[in-house]
C-alpha cells in the first residue's frame, strides 16, 4: 500500500527549521571591513601615481617655506618664550546646557527592513555650542524587566550642538515578525551620558514587537519642539488613537478574491468625540471558532495583489457613520468621498501552499496601541463559519490607509 | 521589473550616492546577505566570498544607482546571483561533496535531529534557483511574485522552481 505523501506545511516547516538552523551560524565579524578595505586599496593602487606627484610636489613647498622662515629670523630673534598657541575648547554639554525629551512615535523604513522607532531630542538651550557625548548606558523599562539597548557604539562618541539646535537619538524595534507575538510595550528609557548625568524619560510608548530595541542612529533635528515640526502642521495632528475609542469591521464588500488571492478589509472608525490619528502597520492574529489561535505569519509591506498604499498618517474624524459588514461594493466605505475620516487596514494572501484554515475572527492590535481588538469574519448567510485563510496563515499587511 | 517592496521613495541625493551613504545603507546589511549566501552555496567560505563579490558589486554600482529606497531588495537580487553562479562553480569543481559543516555529527541524533539531516540530504538535490526560491520564500517570507522579482525570473518561473523544490523535498522527505 502506498504511504500518504507529506503535507507541503510539514515539509516546508522542517525546511524553513533546517535552513534558520543551518543560516545561524555566527557571522564572521568584520567581514564588511575587509571588504571596504580591498576597496580602499583598489582605489589606492590606482591613485598611486598621483600620490606620488602631489607628495614631492608637497615635500618642496615645505621645503622652501621652512627655508624662507628662517632667513627671514635670522635677523629678528625670536623671544625666549613663545606665547602658547590657543586651541580651540570644545566644550562638553552638561545637564545645564541641554534639555532631554522625548519624541513622538513613528515608524521609518530602510529597504524591506521597518522599524517602529522613538527618540530622546536633545535640544541645546545654551548660548554656546557644545558636544554630546555618547551614552554608556541605555534601557528601556518593559513590564516585567529592563532591556539594554547593547548597540550604542553606533552613536558617534561626540555629536556638536550649536546653539538652540538640537540632534535625536533615534531608537526602535524592527517590525514584521514571521511570527505573531503578543506586543511588549516600553513605557519608559534611561540612559547615562558622560557629563550629563543618568535620564529617566517616561511616556515612552514603543511597541517591541520583534525584540529588544536597538539604536539607530543620531539624526539632527530642528530647533523648533517636536509639536511644532514642520513636516506635519499642528493643524493637520491629532493625538494617537486609543483602543477604547476605536471600532473596527470586517468589510465584506471591499474584500475580495481573484486568481487564488485573497484580500481581507478591515474598517476602522473613531466612535469617540475626539479626532485621532493612526500611522503604522497592524499586527494582526487569526483567532478559530474555538477561540485558538490559528497560524498566523504576517509580513508588513505596501502592497499586495489587490491594492499598493504607502506609510501615512491616517487621522480618523468624528461623527462618521458606523461601518456595516455587508456593506455593498462601490458604495462607501471605500471608493467614495463618504470614506473620509475611517482607516483601513488590508490584509492579501496567496494560495500557494496548503493548509487552510477558517478564520472565526481575527485580534488587531493597531500601531501604538497595547490593547487588542477582536473583529468578526463571520457574516451570516455568506460565510457563517468565517474566512478561509490559507498559505498556513502566510499574510501581507498594508499600514493604516485611507 | 519595478519591486513593490517598499513604497517609500528616496531621492538619489548626492549623501546617498557618497562612500558615507555606501557604508550607512550597505554595511548593515551584510550579515542578512551572507545568511542568504550560505543558505544557497552551502558553505561558509563560498558565503563569505559571495559577500565580498556582493559589496564590491554594489561599490561600484552604488553611484549610478537610480532607486534608493529599495536598494535591499537590490542588493538581495545582486546577492542571489553571485550565489548562484558560485554554487554552479561548486557543483562543477567537487561533484557532490557536501558541506561537512552542516550540522553537528552526533552519534544518536534525536527524531527531530534526524529529519533535519534528512532536509539537508534533500537540500544537497536542489538546483541553485530552487534553494533561492526556498529560502526566500519559505525562510524569509517574501511572495513567489517578489521572490521573482529578487531571483530576476517570471513569476510563473518561480513558481516552477518553487513547485519542484518541493516535489524533491517531499520526496526525499518522505523516502527517509
Amino acid at each position: 500500500m502506498r504511504e500518504p505523501e507529506l503535507p507541503d506545511e510539514e515539509v516546508a516547516s522542517l525546511t524553513r527549521a533546517y535552513l534558520i538552523r543551518r543560516t545561524g551560524q555566527p557571522y564572521p565579524r568584520g567581514l564588511e571591513s575587509r571588504a571596504l578595505g580591498f576597496v580602499v586599496s583598489e582605489r589606492r593602487h590606482s591613485g598611486l601615481n598621483w600620490i606620488i606627484v602631489s607628495t614631492a610636489v608637497t615635500v618642496i613647498a615645505l621645503g622652501a617655506i621652512v627655508v624662507a622662515f628662517g632667513l627671514s629670523h635670522m635677523a629678528a630673534p625670536s623671544p625666549s618664550h613663545s606665547a602658547p598657541v590657543p586651541t580651540p575648547q570644545l566644550s562638553i554639554c552638561t545637564a545645564g546646557s541641554v534639555h532631554a525629551t522625548l519624541t513622538p512615535p513613528a515608524t521609518s523604513a530602510n529597504g524591506v527592513i521597518r522599524y517602529t522607532t522613538d527618540g530622546v531630542l536633545f535640544t541645546n538651550i545654551s548660548g554656546s555650542g557644545c558636544s554630546l557625548e555618547r551614552p554608556s548606558l541605555m534601557q528601556v523599562t518593559v513590564p516585567s524587566e529592563k532591556l539594554a539597548i547593547d548597540n550604542l557604539a553606533k552613536v558617534p562618541p561626540r555629536t556638536f550642538i550649536a546653539p538652540g539646535a538640537a540632534v535625536t537619538l533615534e531608537f526602535g524595534s524592527q517590525v514584521g515578525c514571521s511570527t505573531f507575538q503578543a506586543p511588549l510595550v516600553a513605557t519608559s528609557v534611561t540612559l547615562t551620558v558622560p557629563n550629563l548625568g543618568t535620564l529617566s524619560l517616561t511616556g515612552l510608548d514603543l511597541n517591541l514587537t520583534c525584540g529588544p530595541p536597538i539604536v539607530l542612529g543620531m539624526q539632527p533635528s530642528p530647533s523648533a519642539p517636536p509639536s511644532t515640526s514642520p513636516s506635519l502642521s499642528t493643524a493637520t495632528r491629532a493625538p494617537l488613537c486609543l483602543a477604547s475609542q476605536i471600532q473596527v469591521s470586517y468589510l465584506m464588500g471591499a474584500s475580495g478574491a481573484a486568481a487564488g488571492n485573497t484580500s481581507i478589509v478591515l474598517g476602522i472608525r473613531d466612535g469617540s468625540a475626539r479626532p485621532c490619528e493612526l500611522r503604522g502597520w497592524p499586527i494582526v492574529q487569526f483567532v478559530a471558532g474555538n477561540g485558538a489561535a490559528l497560524p498566523t505569519r504576517e509580513m508588513q509591506t505596501t502592497s499586495n495583489f489587490s491594492l499598493s498604499t504607502s506609510l501615512q498618517t491616517v487621522i480618523l474624524q468624528t461623527g462618521t457613520a458606523p461601518l456595516q459588514t455587508t456593506q455593498p461594493i462601490g458604495s462607501a466605505p471605500l471608493g467614495s468621498t463618504q470614506d473620509q475620516g475611517y482607516g483601513f487596514i488590508s490584509i492579501g494572501s496567496d494560495d500557494i501552499l496548503l493548509p487552510c484554515e477558517t478564520a472565526a475572527s481575527v485580534r488587531v492590535v493597531l500601531p501604538g496601541m497595547s490593547a487588542s481588538i477582536v473583529v468578526s469574519l463571520r457574516v451570516p448567510m455568506a460565510f457563517p463559519a468565517g474566512q478561509v485563510v490559507c498559505s498556513g496563515g502566510r499574510i501581507q499587511v498594508l499600514p493604516v490607509h485611507r | 521589473v519595478g519591486l513593490t517592496i517598499s513604497a517609500v521613495t528616496i531621492p538619489a541625493l548626492p549623501e546617498y550616492r557618497s562612500e558615507a551613504g555606501f557604508e550607512a545603507m550597505v554595511l548593515p546589511e551584510a550579515e542578512r546577505l551572507y545568511r542568504l549566501a550560505l543558505a544557497i552555496v552551502d558553505d561558509r567560505a563560498d558565503a563569505e566570498d559571495v559577500v565580498q563579490e556582493t559589496l564590491l558589486s554594489a561599490w561600484r554600482r552604488w553611484p549610478a544607482l537610480s532607486d534608493y529606497a529599495n536598494h535591499s531588495a537590490w542588493l538581495t537580487r545582486v546577492c542571489v546571483n553571485h550565489s548562484i553562479r558560485r554554487r554552479r562553480q561548486f557543483r562543477t569543481r567537487i561533484l557532490g561533496l557536501g558541506d561537512r559543516e552542516m550540522l553537528p555529527r552526533q552519534p544518536e541524533p534525536s527524531p527531530f535531529e534526524g529529519r533535519l539531516l534528512d532536509v539537508h540530504r534533500a537540500y544537497q538535490h536542489l538546483s541553485p534557483p530552487q534553494r533561492a526560491m526556498v529560502t526566500l520564500h519559505l525562510r524569509d517570507g517574501f511572495t513567489v511574485n517578489e521572490c521573482a522579482v529578487l531571483i530576476g525570473c517570471r513569476p510563473g518561473t518561480a513558481r516552477s522552481h518553487l513547485g519542484r523544490a518541493m516535489v524533491k523535498l517531499r520526496k526525499e522527505l518522505g523516502n527517509a
